[in-house]
């Protein structure tokens, strides 16, 4: 099924069989199959906007219908985040899954001129956001490390630029997001807690379009159109930011010699060569750049590339078939001084996966497949700049594994209420030579006279295995509620070994070895999904209880920095996490949004932390408020708002502090035993549709927003400083500032009282307003 | 139009409520194979805004016992929570010595053995001219010695100019350890300190440098010390946390033995 003004798949659109009662959906490349007995029937076509479409058919044999929808003429103004189907929430045995279509996304505030489907799934219950300047996010109780972020199936490692403002993800590039925050389908693998699956559009297969914005912050363009028509179709989507050039007129001198940018382009080549196979190929290229003055670098970036094969074996079996390569690099540097340096960390993999789609009769949809995976992991380079005498070129070992999965799983409807999903999917996991293992006693120190054992090239060792059962059920009670129920199992072979709370991109990902074992989750999970007033509100609750192992933390007074021995470092140990979503949405009419509560606790247990009692994991945020409303004032002007609030971060604080041969030492409380003050902000923004000529493509809009609208000052980080190093002035030094400015001298005094010590709080952003403007034809 | 800087961050103090735990003891205990009046000093921790200097622990009895030796401390009367013990007392090679502190009744104790240390052959101490950066001229003291055979020998050094000593806080010292020389290799001109600012010696000055052999624990213990001190701040801070110690029942500092090795020498002038 397509979009009949631009040939582009409608995903999740469905078919409903009006005689039977029953239909089917189409898969993501909106391919659909439905088995029925001989006879005559009417189907209709429909999906969320587009105007349903029906058709009489006399089944006597096997039919192929490729069928294109048009858009409703009047434009959509729901804000509508879930529902191929109205009650789609309620009627499909997905739970704790979310799907997103940018058209929709597109109607939420627009934050420094663009709408983002990372900052979306903030918004949602069950999925924390780690707060200003962060990159990542964490889903019921997980880490970041363990969302699988895919762009059109290759694995994103850091989906963010710019301190968490903007997601790689080009609003004008992206066709749509599912997010599965539990009861992981089987055809899922790697990682622990989460499923991002962003899919990007495949380009006007009719017409050549164009769509882009301009804004103070970053600008954007998209160009699409097809290559042969209606057979062959190209998208082209780039950004660039370019705050850095304002930076100059920043107060702040630090600021004024900085850089800060951040591009991205998306590519895609879409091929049909004919009824039973289309190709694919998408790129994505990145980069963000933070340059404090001559103080620091910083610079991260990912590259991935994929190739599809889309193959009908016949009219009920589908087959893809995807390679991929994806790399993951980032930099923190000194660039200048006598300690100058840059240190370089690079992850790489190529992968190669096959899945298959059987729709076998109409209650029963198999899906198998494999997947295989080789990583390089490049952990640590270090590079002394050229005028840098202090130290030399060092690098850690480069390590590689190799990562299998294996799956198959059953969608089956038992009736018309009860319907199943069950699955298994096998993993494993080998490391593979060139490599060094460093070998540690229950200590973690090395062994004596068998410090490391060395593997030579291409050698396979220490493979382990994973069974992860997936399963979720649905019953339904009526065609407004339903009950459902979620069980999974899930590895995670990748490590991510971060040292800070913040989640600054300052990452190390490590792979499985004898040293560290796999990570495994449990997670079970019950909703109940109830509409109201013939679903134009939609209300949901779900609960859930989630147990990890083999989690690791670095151990207290762990040394990072350019570690050989890095894997002593850290140390494994258990986390559980718990929680009620709650959920309300008003779907149609012109005030529209949502609210979502969630109230969750999350811990860790590990036995050389904290004395092995359980603390807080640093995204525990026990309430976490969204709230998002949009009125629309009139058909071309609307306005919108949200408002987030979340419990402080945990942080340690210090309970008290000695002096030990004139040094000030704190004194630590419990590991996370306090807290931040709390984290709140609204957003707002207005957005103003110019009016369109008759007849003409060309449409332009503009749109203010104002970021933290009341200027709330949230805690980045809190830091605790003894004075006996902070200020230690020489004679001639304090003369000078007191001479400049005598009310200093009281100033000097308390700052200089060796015995002080404080408590600094540093906060990144006031409010923020932004103005872009959009066009598109 | 209007535009704000993208990065407006601030950086203000603010006051955040602490729970402060109670008051811990601390205990600063060093026995050296010197013959000298020895030193224990008792302090309190205080709560972490405390601005005022650690009060101390009077009244404490106070004794190192080991290799058929007790020495005790009884307090200075000049000044409260320092502890000395005899003029002679001298600790000896090898031996295992144990601390006992009994204050404010409560007893707390540790064990430290006195490890031997090579000997400094020679010391020198000169101005160097950085011509790499800064062109500013400071004293560097470099020391030839051999080094103690046999892994896991750590050191520290102290200096002293004219007697008086200048490296009187834990981070003014210098902490070695032979992960790199072993045995054979003879230490040349090992640069033990350097950046000494150079208006604070003169050419003629008695210099003279200390060195100390400390226990392999007493060694990580500076380290993580300066881990939660001085080297915070950065990208690559751990997550903040206790030191270790080697005294019992909730006490914090460190119980340190150490041999001592010294040599003099005069403060040269600049070289042409």
């Amino acid at each position: 099924m397509k979009d009949g003004d631009t040939g582009e798949d409608l995903l999740g659109s469905t078919v409903f069989v009006k005689e039977l009662g029953e239909g089917t959906s189409a898969n993501l490349y909106g391919f659909y199959s439905l088995t029925l007995p001989e006879g005559n029937y009417t189907l209709e076509y429909s999906y969320v906007g587009y105007e349903t479409f029906t058709k009489k058919i006399a089944l006597n044999k096997d039919i192929k219908f490729n069928i294109e929808l048009k858009i409703k003429s009047e434009a959509l103004q729901e804000v509508i985040i879930e529902g191929e189907a109205k009650n789609k929430n309620v009627e499909s045995v997905q739970m704790s899954t979310v799907s997103m279509k940018m058209e929709t996304i597109k109607k939420l505030p627009a934050l420094l001129g663009e709408v983002d489907v990372l900052r979306t799934i903030q918004l949602l219950p069950g999925v924390q956001s780690g707060g200003e300047g962060s990159t990542g996010f964490f889903v019921r109780g997980g880490s970041s490390d363990q969302n699988l972020i895919l762009l059109d199936e290759a694995p994103v490692y850091n989906a963010s630029h710019l301190l968490g403002f903007f997601s790689v993800f080009n609003q004008d590039a992206i066709k749509d997001a599912e997010l599965y925050k539990g009861g992981i389908p089987a055809r899922y693998g790697s990682r622990l807690s989460s499923v991002l699956d962003v899919r990007m559009k495949e380009g006007n297969l009719k017409r050549f379009s164009a769509a882009g914005g301009i804004g103070l912050i970053s600008s954007r363009l998209t160009l699409e159109g097809p290559i042969i028509k209606d057979k062959a179709s190209f998208i082209l989507s780039g950004r660039r930011s370019y705050a850095d050039l304002f930076l100059p007129l920043a107060n702040n001198p630090g600021l004024q010699d900085s850089r800060l940018y951040f591009y991205d382009l998306n590519g895609k080549i879409n091929w049909k060569i004919n009824d039973k196979n289309r190709v694919f190929l998408s790129g994505y290229t990145g980069r963000d750049v933070l340059g404090v003055g001559d103080l620091f670098r910083l610079g991260w970036g990912n590259v991935t590339f994929t190739g599809r094969w889309n193959h009908l074996f016949t009219d009920k079996l589908f087959s893809n078939l995807t390679v991929i390569y994806s790399t993951y690099d980032y930099l923190l540097g000194i660039p200048s001084g006598a300690a100058a340096f840059d240190w370089t960390s690079k992850i790489l993999n190529y992968s190669a996966k096959n899945d298959y789609t059987f729709y076998l009769n109409k209650s029963n949809t198999i899906r198998f497949g494999l997947y295989s995976e080789f990583h390089t992991f490049q952990p640590a380079r270090f590079t002394p700049a050229a005028d840098n005498e202090v130290f030399t070129e060092l690098k850690l070992f480069d390590r590689y594994a190799w990562e299998n999965g294996l799956y198959a799983s059953n969608e089956q409807k038992f009736g018309s209420r009860f319907s199943v999903q069950y699955g298994l999917r096998l993993s494993s996991f080998s490391n593979v030579g060139t490599d060094t293992l460093f070998n540690f006693n229950e200590n973690y120190d090395t062994i004596p006279g068998n410090g490391y054992t060395a593997f030579p090239a291409g050698e396979i060792y220490n493979t382990e295995f994973g069974i992860e059962p997936r399963l979720a059920a649905k019953f339904t009670i009526n065609d407004q509620s339903s009950v459902k129920g979620s069980y999974n199992r899930t590895f995670q072979y990748m490590h991510l070994a971060s040292n800070s709370t913040s989640a600054a991109p300052l990452d190390v990902w490590m792979p499985t070895s004898p040293n560290i074992k796999p990570q495994i989750a449990d997670q079970v999970a019950v909703g109940y999904f109830r509409n109201f007033f013939g679903n134009k509100i939609e209300t949901s609750v779900e609960v859930y209880y989630k147990w990890m192992q083999n989690q690791i933390d670095f151990r207290d007074n762990a040394l990072l920095l350019f570690n050989p021995l890095l894997d002593g470092e850290v140390r494994p140990g258990k986390a559980y996490s718990y929680g009620a979503e709650f959920f309300i949405r008003k779907q149609e009419g012109k005030f529209t949004g949502w609210i979502s509560y969630t109230l969750s606790r999350t811990f860790r247990e590990v036995p050389a932390i904290n004395n092995g009692n359980p603390y807080p994991a640093n995204f525990d945020r026990p309430h976490n408020i969204s709230v998002v409303a949009s009125y629309e004032i009139s058909p071309r002007l609307s306005f919108s708002g949200t408002w987030v609030y979340s419990t402080g971060a945990p942080v340690t604080v210090p309970t008290g502090r000695f002096i030990y041969e004139g040094m000030t030492v704190p004194v630590y409380s419990d590991r996370n035993g306090a807290r931040m003050p709390d984290y709140h902000r609204m957003d707002v923004s207005l957005n103003y549709d110019f009016k369109k000529k008759e007849g003409k493509r060309f449409e332009h809009s503009i749109n203010f927003s104002v970021f933290n609208a009341y200027a709330r000052k949230n805690p980045y980080a809190i830091n605790f400083v003894q004075n006996d190093r902070q200020l230690r002035l020489t004679d001639t030094q304090r003369q000078k500032f007191i001479a400049v400015h005598p009310p200093f001298e009281q100033q000097i005094a308390n700052y200089e009282n060796p015995n002080r010590s404080l408590a600094q709080m540093t906060f990144l952003f006031s409010a923020i307003p932004s103005i872009t403007y959009n066009f598109k034809f | 139009m209007l535009f704000i800087p993208l990065l407006q961050s601030c950086t203000e103090v603010i006051d955040f409520d602490l729970n402060d735990e109670q008051a811990r003891i601390v205990i600063d205990a060093v026995l050296t194979d010197e013959v000298k009046q020895h030193q224990v000093r008792l302090t309190k921790s205080t709560s972490f805004y405390f601005d005022e200097i650690a009060p101390t622990v009077s009244g404490a009895d106070v004794s190192i016992s080991g290799g058929g030796e007790v020495f005790q401390f009884t307090e200075s009367a000049t000044e409260p929570g320092l502890y000395l013990s005899a003029a002679n007392a001298q600790g000896k090679i090898g031996v295992i010595y144990t601390l006992n502190v009994f204050a404010e009744d409560e007893t707390y104790s540790a064990i430290d053995t006195l490890r031997g240390v090579s000997e400094i052959d020679t010391v020198f101490a000169f101005p160097q001219i950085d011509t790499l950066f800064t062109l500013d001229t400071s004293y560097t003291i470099i020391m030839f010695g051999q080094e103690k055979p046999g892994r896991g020998d750590h050191y520290m050094w102290n200096y002293y100019v004219n007697d008086t000593l200048r490296s009187p806080e834990l981070r003014d010292k210098n902490f070695g350890n032979d992960d790199f020389v072993d045995g054979s290799n003879p230490v040349d001109g090992f640069p033990v300190f350097t950046g000494i600012n150079f208006e604070d010696i003169e050419v003629g000055d008695r210099v003279r440098l200390e060195m100390l052999s400390v226990g392999e624990d007493y060694f990580d213990y500076a380290f993580e010390l300066f881990l939660q001190t001085d080297f915070r701040g950065g990208f690559f801070d751990g997550p903040p946390a206790n030191i270790r110690t080697n005294l019992s029942n909730g006490a914090l500092g460190y119980f340190r033995t150490s041999a001592v090795v010294i040599d003099s020498t005069l403060a040269l002038p600049l070289l042409p």
